[in-house]
């Protein structure tokens, strides 16, 4: 039980971890980011491109990878979204398809489609490790919790207690009046991406070294999107109840009923709550025009 | 409306220009009309990390060949085109190959294209080589006379070569964890391989997963909490690779088999208990003449990736010069065909004998075992060479490939 526990736990810290850069892009923007899976998986490669020039210290290809993010999400809003603002509501979103196919391409053409590990590239072993209760979670295991919990913790914090993190929401909740009031939208918005991204790349390592690296891995971003669609898209704090349900279901699924089965089940959740609760558990509700 | 009309029509050109630029045509041909061979593969794509270095060490093999005068005067042009697994993209492909009238068609892609493929060459009387998945139509009883399986991973030889292999590199009776993609011919090939196993008197649990899984956590907590001893991935590359990991994470103290994977991964991982398969030929580990040969030319030629697949590409081009070069010149389909129906090609020690007849356009499939030796810090055979003829029945120990 205690292992079946912690091993869920696991799944929803990097669920919440890559799920969190949804609501972050959703409430200032009002943008679905479909390419938030092929930015996991860019963030990885980043990082691995940035592991030689680290030499011993990992720790500085990290904090390299999180300023190239933090840039690259700079970079992504002002060239590519800011153009897109006011219009329909399928621009943007196409815009992102778009640039997930660039990314996947782009990576291929660089690395190539063979399969990496991480934690070999960084030359840190991710071994098992004995718990209390029988449990066994790995170097990387313990990293993605904690760093998830950190993460998550810190855009909280961000958002409820600092003046740019107030700003940010006002924002979100009402540009034009935000922008009234002498706040740079488009600052906000832009930050909003940067710390989304950030999130990924995280992401991107963690997974990249607990499991594989490759161009094919950013589905595991679209898989994340459940987790904000069942907390509710404009919700940070329901991230984290929202991502220990989906794991626990996806898990629960492929331990004891049909491993074949493990995605089903959230996707139905998913879908559930999209019919029933469509602004999610802890999501604003919304007018929704119904035909 | 005039500017978005001139915009349209500079779109529009722009096209139009870059899908005449489609296509990779290979190494300008050389003096002496060349011979043509189009090979459609995965280049891109989930798929690509099996496929494209295959493709790469067919094009590098071609490209020195060529540097060197070709067969008897004679360049070989290799037109290459992605498909990208997808069947209608590769009869497109296939139908462009019967256009320029190629010699042979080169499939190093998943089986949903074979059919297509092999649909359009027989239109055009052309020869088809699979470098993929051995499809049913190369081994007996119903051979077709055109076409031919470069590589094998037909569905009962590959069951039963990894049967064998973990039942002799274990100690006792294994209890063998096989997991697998949640698609049918990935669940076949791993229910064949537990029905295999059940009938020498191992157990077996194979576990099937979507594509899109995030980990294989479940999976092995399964097989760890049923002690497992023995442990593959049955399917693309990253099913092996995903498993491996989540039992290590978990602390698994059994061998793990590769079955599809690069050997390289025994060089990566250092782990004792990890076994890597190789089809048919020696992996680069093993630093042959004829891998610095192959090691050479992707550098010359800038190989995209020069792993196990890539010299199993390289391998792929010995053998279709060979074909070519006994053929003659032009090498009209019949003759290639009358040569193949009676072939025999030794290219060891990199690659295993080839032998086919009218018959079997398979021929055995011959596979080793390598693992990392810690007291060596090297790759190092792990056991004998193996070989499983077409039809399943039979594996010996194959001598003609001998340590």
């Amino acid at each position: 039980m205690a292992q079946f526990v912690a091993q869920v736990l696991v799944l929803a810290c990097f669920y919440a971890l890559v799920g969190a850069g949804f609501p972050m892009i959703y409430r200032s923007s009002r943008i679905l980011n479909l390419a938030h899976g092929e930015l996991v998986m860019l963030g990885g490669y980043i990082f691995l491109l940035l592991i030689p020039f680290s030499g011993e210290a990992a720790w500085m290809a990290a904090v390299a990878s999180i300023v190239v993010a933090f840039l690259l999400g700079l970079g992504i809003y002002f060239v590519l979204m800011r153009p897109v603002i006011g219009q329909p509501v399928l621009a943007p979103i196409m815009l992102t398809i778009g640039l997930s196919i660039m990314l996947r391409g782009a990576v291929t053409l660089i690395w190539g489609p063979a399969h990496r590990n991480l934690a070999l590239s960084l030359g840190i072993p991710n071994n098992p490790y004995q718990l209390p209760a029988g449990v066994v979670l790995s170097t990387f295991d313990l990293a993605i919790i904690g760093i998830a919990i950190v993460y998550v913790a810190a855009i909280l914090l961000f958002l409820r207690c600092s003046r740019l993190g107030i700003q940010m929401r006002a924002a979100g909740e009402n540009a034009l009046l935000a922008s009234q009031r002498g706040i740079n939208i488009y600052l906000m918005f832009a930050l909003a991406w940067s710390i989304a991204i950030v999130g990924a790349t995280l992401g991107g390592i963690l997974y990249g070294a607990n499991n594989r690296l490759d161009p094919e891995i950013g589905f595991v971003g679209l898989k994340a999107l459940a987790v904000p669609l069942v907390g509710g898209m404009d919700s940070m704090g329901g991230i984290i109840p929202a991502a220990l349900v989906v794991a626990a279901l996806e898990f629960t699924v492929a331990r004891y009923v049909d491993s074949s089965l493990s995605d089903v089940v959230p996707m139905f959740i998913m879908l559930l709550v999209l019919i029933v609760r469509p602004w999610g558990f802890f999501g604003t509700k919304e007018e929704i025009e119904r035909v | 409306m005039k500017r978005s009309f001139a915009l349209f029509s500079l779109f529009l050109v722009l096209a139009i220009v870059l899908v005449s630029c489609g296509g990779a045509p290979g190494p300008q041909a050389k003096p002496g009309e060349p011979y043509k061979l189009g090979m459609t593969g995965v280049l891109t794509g989930p798929a690509a990390v099996s496929y494209m270095p295959t493709m790469e060490g067919i094009r590098i093999y071609f490209e020195d060949l060529n540097s060197k005068g070709g067969i008897d005067g004679h360049p070989v042009q290799t037109i290459i085109d992605d498909d990208r697994g997808d069947a209608g993209v590769a009869a497109s492909n296939a139908k462009k190959y019967a256009e320029a009238k190629v010699n042979a068609i080169i499939i190093n892609s998943a089986s949903n294209v074979y059919g297509p493929v092999i649909a359009e060459a027989k239109k055009a009387n052309i020869p088809v080589f699979t470098g993929g998945v051995g499809p049913a139509e190369a081994a007996p009883p119903k051979t077709d006379p055109l076409v031919f399986a470069l590589r094998q991973m037909a569905m009962t030889t590959d069951s039963m070569v990894i049967i064998h292999t973990i039942s002799k590199l274990s100690t006792g009776k294994p209890k063998i964890g096989i997991a697998t993609i949640d698609v049918p011919i990935a669940v076949a090939l791993a229910d064949t391989a537990a029905k295999i196993a059940e009938a020498q008197g191992m157990e077996a649990i194979v576990k099937a997963l979507p594509p899109t899984a995030t980990d294989y956590s479940a999976v092995a907590d399964e097989f760890m909490s049923k002690g497992i001893t023995a442990a593959y991935g049955s399917g693309p590359a990253s099913v092996g690779v995903m498993l491996y990991e989540s039992l290590k994470r978990r602390g698994y103290q059994g061998s793990f088999f590769a079955l599809y994977e690069d050997p390289a991964i025994l060089q990566e991982r250092k782990d004792d208990k990890l076994f890597a398969i190789s089809f048919h030929t020696q992996p680069v580990q093993m630093e042959l003449p004829e891998h610095k040969a192959f090691q050479a030319a992707g550098e010359k030629y800038k190989a995209a990736s020069m792993n196990g697949y890539a010299v199993w590409g390289w391998a792929q081009g010995r053998l279709l010069e060979a074909i070519l070069k006994k053929t003659g010149w032009p090498g009209t389909t019949e003759k290639m065909v009358a040569v193949m129906n009676n072939f025999e090609f030794d290219g060891r020690p990199l690659q295993s004998p080839t032998k086919w007849t009218a018959n079997d356009h398979l021929g055995w499939v011959y596979w080793g075992t390598y693992k990392w030796d810690a007291a060596k810090s090297k790759v190092v055979q792990a056991s004998d060479w193996w070989r499983v003829s077409s039809d399943g029945k039979t594996v010996e120990t194959a001598s003609d490939m001998a340590r």
